[in-house]
């Protein structure tokens, strides 16, 4: 193939002034020749001056038809419409480009580049020509696209299985109230069908119908409750802050019930992004459960102690440690699916909801027993870093 | 008149506990309802029972539990579960261990009545 470099040509013998620039054009030509990239050079209104032997390998085709990119296949049809844009932006605004786009390698495939173009610009600031460098990054973009497809697809599967463990637990749950008015609607139908009608007790058992259905009905209420507290509003907090206003809330509960807190709270935490009231919820949730757990435990002195602190750089934990009956290590996971309670009259959703809050904060919720009696509960929440703040 | 058989129903719901033994006293059966496996064990009804209505998936000492319990003790009684669980193959597997049947919550007051039946030698 013949260069598409003019050949310098012109009088053998210079001087040694002359032969320095031929030493000096010579190598130009072997850095644009052989760097690892597709070079080529644009008039000042972006029309394809020259290209480098790599261009040509790449593409397999002649100038003529590289100077007509906009209209024909060598750019990928998806990416031409914005790199059309974006280059013309340049051409007109005089400033550098970059875009990832694909083009048509001579045996057809397309592969992803990225194609950055800046500006040779003469002394008034005019640019004169543009010099672009088109870089193959096809394998990095192939395996970047695959990484994301395979996040998005467990993002995916994370959401379906939390409302699929959603769904199992309303059925569960409407289910027994349905299965006390079907009974009951049996029941009640043998009743006034009999030869002599038991009124009274056809009437008591419509009775146990409404109940039941009332009782269906609270379930869907708690569940529209927990629905509709959706909305979050981020700011920058400090977690050892948010402590001190639950601790304020909740501490002559914790004396009635002659329970000591001991509160351990750094003062360097960083700061994270997080809905203040939201947290307070867990927090509170945390220390009434803990509450609850020392209530059944009567021989035992009752303390609880809530403890935050900065874990590695990234992370800031608050644990919420207690003496109560403690929890087996084997029921841990189950405390934090949707309506399961230990607790008479308990509604089993607080520690559910605590743990969907923290992840809405990117953190992590989860309940260990201790070494000795009681349990803690601790949540985990990363620190924006500076370029995420 | 020949004293009626008993049935023990034990279930930790409450819209189960009220609604059942109306049906199952108008089957033409003497009724006792406890929340958990523990009270039941600990009642003089596990001498007496001649079928047991219960709850898969009960706190603390589980339906399967309980039966096995049953067993252990030499006082294995016929077993009707019920359970609000949707899992499609438990049925089978109760069924298969022993169990009279296996009913899906809300389930008709025929299918309850014809189980209890069955499990007391009537049909």
């Amino acid at each position: 193939m013949k260069s598409p470099l003019p050949e310098a040509d012109g009088p053998e013998d210079l001087g040694p002034v002359g032969a320095a620039l031929r030493d000096s054009e010579r190598n130009s030509r072997l850095i644009v020749h052989n760097i690892p990239g597709l070079v080529s050079l644009l008039t000042a209104n972006g029309d394809i001056e020259m290209v480098n032997r790599q261009v040509f390998q790449y593409f397999g085709r002649p100038l003529d038809e590289l100077r007509q990119w906009a209209t024909n296949d060598i750019i990928h049809p998806e990416d031409l419409p914005q790199v059309v844009q974006v280059f013309e932006h340049a051409i007109v605004s005089g400033t550098p480009y970059e875009t990832v786009q694909r083009f048509k390698r001579a045996d057809g495939v397309y592969r992803w580049f990225t194609n950055r173009g800046y500006p040779v610009r003469a002394a008034d600031g005019q640019p004169t020509r543009w010099c672009v460098l088109l870089t193959d990054i096809d394998e990095r973009k192939r395996a970047e696209d695959a990484v994301d497809k395979a996040r998005s697809e467990l993002a995916h599967v994370a959401r379906v299985s939390t409302v699929n463990a959603l769904t199992v637990s309303i059925a569960h749950e409407i289910n027994q109230p349905l299965t006390g008015i079907v009974t009951n609607a049996g029941t009640c139908l043998r009743l006034l069908n009999a030869d002599s009608p038991d009124l009274d007790g056809a009437r008591d058992t419509a009775r146990k119908m409404i109940r039941d259905a009332n009782r269906a009905a609270d379930v869907i209420a708690r569940l529209r409750a927990l629905f509709s507290k959706q909305d979050f509003s981020f700011e920058l907090l400090n977690l050892s802050d948010v402590a001190r206003d639950v601790i304020a809330l909740a501490s002559s509960d914790l004396r009635r019930d002659r329970i000591a807190l001991q509160a351990e709270l750094a003062e360097d935490l960083g700061l994270i992004n997080g809905d203040r009231i939201q947290l307070q919820q867990v927090i509170l949730n945390l220390l009434s459960n803990a509450q609850d757990a020392m209530s059944a435990a009567h021989e035992r002195a009752r303390s609880v102690r809530i403890k935050t602190e900065l874990v590695g750089a990234g992370h800031v934990r608050l644990s919420v440690r207690d003496t109560g009956v403690g929890i087996d290590r084997e029921h841990m996971d189950k405390l934090f699916t949707a309506f399961h309670t230990t607790k008479p009259g308990g509604t089993g959703i607080g520690l559910w909801i605590s743990r969907s809050i923290v992840e809405r904060h990117h953190g992590r919720l989860w309940g260990e027993p201790n070494d000795g009696p009681g349990a803690t509960f601790t949540f985990s929440i990363p620190v924006p870093t500076a370029s995420s703040a | 008149m020949t004293k009626r058989s008993l049935v023990c129903i034990v279930d930790d719901n409450e819209s189960v506990r009220e609604s059942l033994p109306d049906l199952v006293q108008y089957g033409g059966y003497d009724v006792q309802t406890f929340a958990s496996a523990e009270d039941f064990l600990a009642s003089p009804a596990v001498e007496d029972a001649a079928c047991l209505i219960l709850d898969v998936g009960l706190p603390g000492m589980s339906g399967p539990e309980l039966q096995k319990d049953l067993v252990r003790r030499g006082r294995s009684c016929p077993v009707v579960f019920i359970t609000a669980q949707g899992e499609r193959s438990l049925p089978a597997r109760l069924v298969a261990a022993g169990a009279v049947a296996c009913l899906l919550k809300p389930f008709a007051d025929t299918v309850l009545l014809d189980a209890i039946h069955r499990a007391c030698g009537r049909s």
